[in-house]
């Protein structure tokens, strides 16, 4: 399994099944994104893992020419993007289909090839995976 | 609670920054990081007669140190400083140190202080490095196709671009006229000249950045001495003055794309504690690991408003001897980024400019310059930024 923090580690587990959880202060009510161990908002280490809220806008996207991991490289070119979560953070996403700048998009949380909780950004109401996503979720390197 | 108002801060009278050293760059490089953080040390103390024994104060910036810090090194060179400090800033180090070291003279902790930063490049260890930068991005951003910081500034790039209209040709400018600066600096790895035909038509590491977008990795080091502007004075050394300097670390969080920095923040107070203004500068150096990041600086820091560093860039010639004279060496882009040197190349670049001690292109009477720093993609934006305004401070004949 690829190195990752235990707060990460959790996600992943939780992604494994389709859940999308997240960590949410039982304090504040902040989601967060990356996993941390703290509240990034007010400090209390009151996180509890919540099915939140999944849709969001994409910020931004990029195609990838290169990567230093074999699976991507194979697999060139390959799209991402940042997407601000309606719930409230800013995520990457690996990019389902045609799924372009200022979409509103639903995520879903997988296991990726490595063992990762990744994000996958969908167009709202459909599924865009194509060949190359449904190889990042369902190839197992370990 | 409400928030008080910041302090005032004092200013950097008496300071003297002296011995601007670069250890030669390396694409590759089997020599470790210690070696070449103790090449640079060596070539401080020919460049100053001062002995390992003067320094009683020592502050290291590295990546590829592990498992070491500033800590280790003390004892590998048979220092016994009364000051110490590592700085795990990136591309703010060197101000960074700065700032550290001339508050620690100016408070008589340490009277003499090396700031240096080195870092190795054997073939294949880039990926390892970025690989693990941070729990965030380890996390949460390199399983996105395992690219590194490539990633984060293609996404930045890309939103600058659709928000102010800056084009490929604009960023090409800065690379460009960056290698002629380059041409005359001995150290850059670029060796040869670019035009902007060959610029357009580099290959795509991930749209919109292309291969001359992107710094090289490579091993190398810099470094320079903080001490007091008597000591300088006495030792006949040719000094550079701190006019302020500013740091500030995760501005502006809530940004969605980073389109600004923590400069935009701290201008004010940059250029007022200075007293001089950007029509007084005879040259900045910005940290340029992609060109939108220097264009960012060139506005956050106040040379022109948001999202016109195009017209800027467009407006004026920016090689040694042009009207806003710019990464006078050639930057990162054309020199090569030694790792956590790269926090230090335009700094150490300034005060060789303000000392007259240039190894390249020397730019006319330069009196006053800018130096910029920004470091460290966390997760998906750099959360270390910072600046200073340097002025040459001469000898005593």
């Amino acid at each position: 399994m690829a190195e990752m923090s235990a707060a990460m580690r959790e996600f992943s587990r939780r992604a494994d099944g389709g859940g999308f959880q997240l960590q949410k202060c039982a304090t504040c009510g902040a989601v967060q994104w990356p996993p941390r161990d703290v509240c990034g908002e007010c400090w209390t280490d009151a996180l509890q893992w919540a099915a939140v809220s999944s849709t969001g806008v994409v910020l931004a996207t990029i195609t990838l020419r290169a990567s230093m991991e074999e699976f991507f490289r194979a697999r060139l070119p390959w799209r991402i993007g940042t997407i601000r979560l309606d719930a409230g953070p800013i995520v990457y996403a690996h990019l389902g289909g045609a799924v372009a700048e200022g979409d509103a998009v639903r995520l879903e949380a997988r296991l990726d090839f490595r063992g990762r909780g990744v994000f996958i950004a969908q167009p709202l109401g459909g599924d865009a995976r194509d060949s190359k996503l449904t190889e990042l979720i369902s190839e197992r390197e370990d | 609670m409400a928030r008080r108002a910041a302090s005032a801060r004092a200013n950097y009278d008496g300071v003297a920054l002296v011995a601007p050293v670069t250890v030669p760059y390396e694409r590759y490089s089997d020599k470790s990081a210690h070696w070449h953080i103790g090449k640079a040390l060596k070539a401080l103390t020919e460049k100053t007669g001062l002995s390992p024994a003067d320094f009683d104060g020592f502050c290291a910036s590295s990546f590829t140190l592990a498992p070491d810090t500033a800590v280790g090194l003390t004892q590998h060179f048979a220092l016994s400083p009364r000051w110490l400090d590592w700085i795990p800033m990136g591309g703010a180090s060197g101000l960074v140190a700065l700032r550290r070291a001339a508050r620690a003279v100016q408070a008589g902790d340490a009277e003499i202080v090396a700031c240096v930063a080195g870092d190795a490049n054997a073939k294949d260890s880039f990926g390892d490095l970025i690989s693990a930068f941070s729990r965030f991005s380890q996390d949460a951003a390199y399983p996105y196709g395992a690219v590194g910081p490539n990633m984060s500034f293609a996404l930045l790039t890309r939103g600058y671009m659709r928000k102010y209209g800056a084009t490929r040709e604009d960023f090409g400018k800065l690379c460009i006229t960056q290698r002629e600066n380059a041409l005359k600096f001995p150290h850059a790895l670029m060796k040869k000249p670019l035009t902007m035909e060959e610029y357009l038509g580099a290959r795509t590491i991930a749209d919109p950045l292309h291969l001359f977008d992107c710094v090289m990795p490579c091993a190398g080091a810099e470094a320079f001495i903080v001490m007091r502007e008597e000591t300088a004075r006495a030792m006949k050394l040719p000094f550079a003055r701190v006019l302020s300097a500013i740091e500030r670390h995760n501005a502006f969080p809530s940004d969605d794309i980073q389109l600004r920095g923590g400069w935009a923040v701290d201008k004010e107070e940059l250029w007022s504690m200075a007293g001089v203004g950007p029509d007084d500068v005879d040259f900045l150096q910005t940290y340029d690991d992609y060109p939108v990041i220097s264009m960012m600086q060139i506005e956050d820091l106040g040379f022109c408003n948001k999202g016109e560093a195009k017209d800027f860039v467009r407006a004026h010639s920016l090689t040694v001897d042009g009207t806003f004279p710019h990464n006078t060496s050639g930057g990162q882009l054309s020199v090569g980024q030694a790792g956590a040197a790269g926090g230090y190349l335009g700094l150490v670049e300034a005060i060789r400019q303000l000392t007259g001690e240039t190894l390249g292109a020397a730019v006319k009477e330069a009196k006053i310059g800018v130096v910029s720093g920004f470091g460290m993609i966390n997760y998906d934006r750099g959360l270390c930024s910072a600046a200073a305004i340097l002025a040459a401070g001469g000898v005593d004949g």
